[in-house]
């Protein structure tokens, strides 16, 4: 799942390197409008329902928070 | 009540606070009560009358917040966020936005409904809304104290031109706060940081800025605007700043730590990085209240009803672009009743979408430095549209500086008073940027004894600028914040 969220992510968003990181929120690598075309994506490709909660740093500060996030929302 | 005046720097603030250290305010408790006494007359001061809608506002809030936190995240939660909602934006949409529609309606020159704008209204608006909202979500626990939940609302350092406070920056401050010389001594340097530039380079500069916005078009010379419009763009960033260092600072003094409000915006490379450097709070509020639920909700409607006509990227990229222009919309509306701010609003959305899908330059510096300077350029054209009355006087001034208004490029009246600013200008272009913290950084990594002579100076400074300040509030006339009118 990990490849495949990283290649969704590659295409709308090539201009950010999501394994560069482990604090892409804190660090401002993900903006808010980067995090809502991340959500937007990732909703579309799993069929998922994101909850403001889930905006949260924590759950998109890596790429393997991310995942988590998505398998924790399946 | 303004914080740069004789009355608020001589009278009220040493009674505030000689009181809140006394042993009459023994515990926190009756520090708080004290302080939301002294906020409540802070407030009517300025508006004798309008102080119970401020009163209505915070028992309303209060009782709204109390009710939410015993349904959060439900369908009747919900319903209850929803009356604070239009609670608190008809209150904002009756004082600020109706006296314009009915203007807008009736016969020229006729004012139907003459209603004077509450001060700081849309800034306590939206603190207050965004502490039921945070209730409802769960992030926050309802206030029981009403007084307290008053403070939060009224808190005098930050009622009139923000920060807006999130209730959760606060909450344990007003339960539990620690208080420390060191921390009064950092809150009264920040206070007259603050200070110093309202004083000093905002009211200074606004002469130029006045000067010029009110010359007519074909009078203004080219470079008598450029110059006005700088002079502005420097104005607004020190009057406000200076506002949020002075409300941070007396926050501190009286043992409350807000959040940052400003980051030196004009050293921003694109206008996203500029909206995340000026005003941070109201740029974080429109985010989490506006910008993240349109997105999770409509948005995501929106994109499913058009990924069948339109495709999945461009599905991704209208509804997007739908959130932001509403988002944009509204934080230009927020500013002012106007369609100047409607179009300024409509500015900031075109370039923030621009941004979001241009193609970055391949040569990373190159595209830094250009991203700076047209960045600035960008700041300081749509600053003309937010600082004038009426689009036609904007676009006047448009013409005056692209040479188009018949007016001359130079003239000896634009020159006098560029000759006798010169020096604000030039201090407000230097202190607008960290240059400060360069030489601070700089000399750190040179020499520990540098460093403190650099210190030493710099307490040296802040005497004679307290001195300076003191001259000027004494002389100086009344001289309110630009975003009082917010």
């Amino acid at each position: 799942m990990k490849e495949d969220i990283l290649k969704l992510l590659g295409e709308v968003l090539p201009q950010i390197d999501f394994t560069c990181s482990d604090t892409l929120v804190d660090d401002g690598i993900l903006d808010s409008i980067s995090i809502v075309t991340l959500v937007s994506e990732l909703s579309m490709e799993y069929g998922i329902t994101f909850d403001l909660d889930q905006l949260e740093p924590k759950n998109l500060n890596s790429i393997d928070a991310i995942v988590e996030t998505v398998k924790s929302l399946l | 009540m303004v914080f740069s005046s004789g009355v608020f720097l001589f009278l009220f603030f040493p009674v505030t606070v000689i009181i809140y250290y006394s042993p009459l305010c023994r515990t926190l408790s009756i520090k708080n009560l004290w302080l939301l006494f002294v906020s409540l007359g802070f407030y009517a001061w300025g508006e004798p009358v309008y102080i119970l809608l401020m009163l209505l506002s915070i028992c309303v809030n209060y009782a709204l917040g109390i009710w939410v936190s015993g349904c959060p995240k439900t369908k009747k939660g919900k319903g209850i966020v929803a009356a604070a909602c239009v609670y608190n934006l008809s209150m904002l949409f009756i004082f600020k936005y109706l006296p314009w529609i009915a203007g807008m309606i009736a016969p020229q020159g006729e004012n139907p409904l003459p209603l004077a704008l509450p001060i700081g209204i849309s800034f306590y608006t939206f603190q207050a809304l965004s502490y039921v909202v945070d209730v409802y979500r769960g992030k926050e626990k309802a206030q029981r104290n009403i007084f307290n939940a008053g403070l939060y609302i009224a808190f005098f350092p930050q009622l009139i031109a923000g920060p807006i406070v999130r209730y959760g920056t606060v909450s344990r401050q007003l339960l539990e706060r620690k208080h420390s010389f060191s921390l009064f001594s950092k809150g009264a340097w920040r206070f007259l940081i603050g200070l110093s530039k309202k004083l000093l380079l905002a009211n200074q500069l606004a002469v130029i800025a006045e000067l010029s916005f009110a010359r007519e078009p074909s009078e203004r010379s080219v470079v008598f605007a450029w110059a006005g419009a700088l002079a502005f763009m420097l104005q607004i960033y020190f009057d406000f700043s200076g506002y949020s260092d002075m409300a941070i600072g007396l926050g501190k003094m009286f043992g409350f730590d807000f959040l940052e409000n400003f980051n030196y915006p004009y050293i921003s490379k694109s206008i996203t990085e500029y909206w995340r450097r000026w005003h941070i709070s109201l740029g974080e509020w429109f985010r989490d209240y506006l910008y993240y639920p349109l997105s999770l909700g409509p948005a995501v409607r929106l994109r499913k009803r058009l990924m069948g006509v339109v495709g999945r990227k461009t599905s991704g990229i209208l509804s997007s672009v739908f959130v932001l222009f509403v988002v944009w919309m509204s934080t230009g509306i927020w500013h002012g009743a106007n369609w100047t701010f409607v179009v300024w609003g409509f500015i900031q959305f075109v370039f923030i979408v621009w941004e979001q899908y241009r193609k970055p330059l391949k040569n990373k510096k190159a595209g830094a430095v250009l991203g700076f300077f047209s960045t600035f350029l960008v700041v300081l054209c749509t600053k003309v549209i937010f600082n004038a009355d009426s689009l036609g006087a904007a676009i006047g001034y448009y013409a005056s500086m692209l040479h188009l208004s018949g007016n001359h490029f130079m003239d000896s009246y634009g020159n006098y008073w560029i000759g006798q600013y010169k020096v604000f200008l030039a201090a407000g272009l230097l202190f607008a940027f960290p240059v400060m913290e360069g030489i601070g950084a700089w000399l750190e990594r040179r020499s520990r004894k540098a460093l403190q002579g650099w210190h030493g100076l710099q307490t040296l400074a802040m005497l004679c600028l307290f001195a300076l300040d003191v001259c000027y509030a004494v002389g100086g006339g009344y001289n309110p914040f630009i975003y009082f009118n917010f």
